[in-house]
């Protein structure tokens, strides 16, 4: 198909988007199978994966009958043991029985003895149901199917997450099925206040997405937006949760991510539990997390299942690297080219002595660096994992050493820009980790051109967009600006699980008691003294 | 919109309200790491600079050549005034001077003599570059130029060198203060104390301190060393006080951190040594019959370190005894110092700023002529000294001997 093909046809799928009122009449089935299923045939373009399966159902009087479904999204044993082996079933005592009642009723309620099985009169329900994964049952004189849920085929195994990595921890990660992701939080709050809502998106994907909340602990005005956003969405494709999350963020002009997302069902569970919402969506792992607030992005799982002291400060170690991996080259930059004096002497001797027979100025350098550090980072995560050593062999030795030896750039910039970019991978959360890369350059450049001054003009404006944002009406920098103390307990610090005790307050606005008082451990009364 | 054309203005606004702002690579920056002024016999100033060579000065591995050539350079101009020869050196040296790591100004002996500070210290404080914290040292019997020229093994650059030997003598030794910029500003400005600045003077050859190849004698020909205080008087220098009377100095200024006493104790010129850890002082003025009189009240007390006389350290009452003469060693130094100052006529300690305080009616009649008041005042010494401990040792080795003898 050329260029020119794809744009008629996406124009075409636009027309008919636009007036959708064709499909609106509803369809019903043909009462004739042989009818019905050439039609399912011609829909379908006769696709080599549709299985359509004739048998005959009684032994008197014979009814024709067809299973029809689409191999690979079945589950075969189930599709081939509940459903084909209870029609074939051919018990004596039955055939009084087959005679006697209409026979989609004895289909429908005595042979199958699978669950879950929806009627369908409607044709494009049909059609749905069939491309779903689901298994029709159409019999000879009847315009209704019976549908069976035998949902299957190939998924992933439930593996360890790839991101977000824990010293400590379940190593239990989503996968692609939205129907798993469901149950493993289910696993873990037992409670019938978990909902699960579900809803599909997208005209031709039609993808599965299901907004998962508590009841009562859910602040309801986000619930309501979260909601209304993504009913909005009018599109063709769905295809990971990156696309959902573009749609329905709060402010797309911005490099902060205002949408959470991970594919750790117990970080999930946790936000669920302090009243946000999750958004699972059928075909990625990555679950989003709606309202999310700047500081949770420093927050990983691991911080509440190790001791509290140490988990604190490693939150404070994030924070202050995601700091430096902002900050670092457009302060080294301002520092030596404006601000010498700002400089221990001997140290700048050292960076003046290291600068000499450099050809570039200090700005064009370490651009040259950062630069060359993107592109190697980027080669290494697109290559196949068998070449992705060699770049970072020839990144890191080649690039590093050799500049350094052949002049071009200071080994101080070698320095800088390294300890940039291992400061950038400590941040838990990469969405949030990726922004300064892109911040870095303007900062570098501002920094370049104007020094320190041009360093704080733009933290300034940092801070007042980072201020601006919003997250489903959440202010983003809460609990900061606006300043609530009492959500203090769980940000730069993680206080001792005891005195995590409210909720935050923004983003849930009722139901705010966690626990009881007194969770404190200590030694037992009877040893108290005595 | 209108909102944003005001932001924009704000922010416009800020751009052009920032202070000093200057666009400098590293390598088109000379840093000047000392300042020697001195004078012409056309009575021009000659003004010193001493540049670092980076390349030089750092061990590190990928800093191109290393080690062959002089980890400094010293480039000298003349001119009428200060800051043109800060312009007028372009024609030697190929970078802009940044003034903003030097760490000593040192003005020849001649120039403090006939110059006064106040038409020199001018230019420091005004000109933006200037750290105050740069340290204010007297070429004695010397040149400043040959002072900034000496090289220096142990630590590369000599103008750091000096600054270091300066500040570590001050807290250790006690007799040479540390005086910066900022300091020598006050005190010129203030009428009530006069100024007085360490020497620092030149031992052996100067054109063998020049090179690099003496850095390589384990034993250096000719190098640098911190000697004597001198006296200024309006801003001229008037004269030098050495050694001990230096440290007398230093004591009634209360500017003593740490220094050894030692005392003769015995006729076979032994001695014993305290090393001062803390020290007082505290300054008092009354008047009598109309004359001013200040008490010097100095309260010091460290251990004893060495002891090479024979005197049982365990008896009390010769604790005491030494206590009181360890006291009169001090007090000796003090008045040393101030019969000079007197025969000089030259406050060097703020005396007149403690009268000022305690009776400023009466300081306003004195204040015409006291220097003539000063010299005639008369100054109470009191000390106490006390040891705290007698080191690792409690017996003097000499005494364990003769007792062992017995």
């Amino acid at each position: 198909m050329n260029f020119w093909d794809r744009c008629r046809n996406k124009l075409k799928k636009l027309n008919r988007t636009e007036n959708p009122s064709p499909e609106k009449e509803v369809k019903v089935l043909e009462k004739k199978l042989e009818e019905n299923l050439i039609k399912i045939k011609d829909e379908l373009g006769d696709s080599s994966d549709l299985v359509i399966r004739y048998f005959e159902l009684g032994t008197e009087s014979p009814a024709a009958a067809a299973v029809v479904y689409i191999s690979g999204l079945v589950d075969d044993k189930k599709a081939n043991k509940f459903i084909e082996e209870s029609l074939k079933v051919e018990d004596p005592l039955k055939e009084a029985a087959y005679s006697q009642k209409d026979m989609f009723d004895i289909v429908r309620d005595r042979a199958l003895s699978i669950n879950n099985i929806v009627m369908v009169s409607d044709w494009n329900k049909l059609l749905l149901t069939i491309l779903n994964g689901e298994t029709v049952i159409l019999l000879d004189g009847y315009n209704e199917a019976i549908t069976a849920n035998t949902k299957g085929g190939q998924t992933r195994e439930i593996t360890e997450p790839s991101t977000q990595l824990v010293i400590r921890g379940p190593k239990v990660a989503f996968t692609e099925s939205i129907g798993t992701n469901v149950a493993l939080i289910r696993r873990y709050i037992k409670s019938p206040n978990l909902r699960v809502e579900t809803q599909q998106v997208g005209s031709i994907t039609k993808t599965d997405t299901a907004l998962v909340y508590i009841k009562g602990t859910v602040n309801e005005k986000v619930l309501r937006e979260v909601k209304k956003r993504l009913n909005k969405i009018e599109v063709e494709d769905i295809i990971e949760s990156g696309n959902i999350e573009e749609y329905i963020q709060d402010n797309a002009f911005t490099p902060f991510p205002t949408i959470y997302n991970s594919e750790r069902p117990d970080a999930v569970v946790g936000n669920l539990l302090e009243g946000r919402i999750a958004v699972i969506v059928d075909g990625t792992p990555f679950v989003l997390v709606v309202p999310a607030l700047f500081i949770q992005f420093f927050q990983s799982p691991s911080d509440y299942y190790q001791n509290y002291l140490i988990g604190s400060f490693l939150r404070m170690l994030r924070i202050i690297s995601y700091i430096i991996s902002i900050l670092t080259p457009s302060l080294y930059i301002a520092l030596t080219t404006f601000h010498p004096q700002m400089i221990p002497t001997s140290l700048l001797i050292s960076l003046a002595a290291q600068h000499e027979g450099v050809p570039f100025p200090v700005i064009v350098e370490v651009l040259i660096m950062e630069f060359t550090f993107e592109i190697i980072r980027e080669a290494g995560l697109r290559m196949p994992r068998a070449v992705g050593q060699a770049v970072s062999i020839v990144g890191a030795l080649v690039l590093g050493q050799a500049a350094v030896q052949a002049g071009i750039v200071s080994p101080t910039t070698i320095i800088v820009v390294a300890f940039t970019g291992i400061a950038s991978f400590a941040t838990p959360s990469y969405n949030i980790a990726v922004a300064p890369r892109l911040l870095r350059f303007l900062m570098m450049i501002l920094a370049g051109g104007f020094g320190l001054y041009g360093v704080f003009v733009a933290l300034f404006i940092l801070i007042a967009h980072l201020t601006s944002l919003r997250s489903f009406g959440i202010p983003y920098l809460s609990p900061f600006a606006p300043f609530i103390p009492a959500d203090f307990k769980d940000t730069i610090i993680r206080r001792p699980l005891w005195s995590l005790d409210s909720r935050p307050r923004l983003v849930s606005q009722q139901n705010n008691k966690r626990q009881a008082r007194g969770n404190k451990p200590s030694p037992s009364d009877n040893h108290n003294g005595n | 919109m209108r909102r944003g054309i005001s932001v924009f203005f704000v922010l416009f606004g800020l751009t052009i309200l920032t202070g000093c702002w200057d666009h400098n690579e590293l390598e088109e920056v000379a840093l000047v790491m000392g300042m020697g002024i001195d004078k012409t016999e056309d009575d021009l100033y000659k003004v010193s600079f001493q540049i670092v060579n980076p390349g030089q000065v750092t061990g590190g591995q990928m800093t191109g050549d290393t080690g062959e050539g002089t980890s400094v350079t010293t480039y000298t101009e003349t001119g009428k005034n200060i800051f043109e020869t800060t312009r007028k050196i372009s024609t030697q040296v190929p970078r802009n001077l940044s003034f903003s790591h030097m760490v000593v100004l040192v003005l020849g002996e001649e120039l403090a003599r006939e110059e006064s500070l106040f038409e020199v210290m001018d230019f420091t404080e005004r000109y933006y570059g200037f750290r105050p914290t740069a340290l204010v040292l007297l070429a004695r019997e010397s040149q400043a130029n040959s002072i900034l020229s000496i090289l220096n093994p142990m630590e590369r650059i000599p103008a750091m060198k000096i600054e270091e030997t300066s500040q570590k003598t001050t807290e250790v030794w006690g007799e040479t203060p540390s005086r910066n910029i900022k300091d020598v500003v006050q005190t010129l400005s203030s009428d009530t104390k006069s100024l007085s600045l360490s020497g620092v003077s030149l031992v052996g050859n100067m054109n063998e301190g020049q090179k690099e190849d003496k850095n390589k004698e384990a034993v250096p020909e000719s190098y640098v060393e911190l000697s004597g205080v001198g006296m200024f008087k309006e801003g001229k220098l008037q004269g030098w006080l050495d050694d001990k009377e230096a440290r007398g100095m230093a004591w009634v200024q209360d500017e003593i951190k740490r220094t050894v006493l030692t005392f003769k104790c015995d006729e076979n010129e032994e001695y014993i040594a305290a090393e001062v850890r803390y020290s007082t002082t505290k300054l008092s003025a009354s008047i009598h019959d109309g004359k001013p009189e200040i008490t010097v009240d100095i309260r010091g007390e460290g251990p004893i370190e060495e002891a090479a006389c024979p005197m049982d350290l365990t008896d009390p009452e010769i604790i005491y005894q030494l206590n009181e003469d360890f006291g009169s060693e001090i007090e000796q130094e003090v008045i040393q110092a101030v019969k000079i100052a007197q025969e000089q006529e030259i406050d060097l300690f703020g005396f007149g700023e403690t009268v000022n305080q305690s009776h400023p009616e009466e300081w306003k009649s004195m204040r015409e002529n006291w220097d003539e008041t000063f010299s005639e005042m008369d100054v109470n010494v009191n000390t106490k000294f006390f040891i705290r401990k007698t080191g690792l040792r409690t017996k003097p080795l000499i005494l364990q001997k003769s007792n062992n003898e017995n």
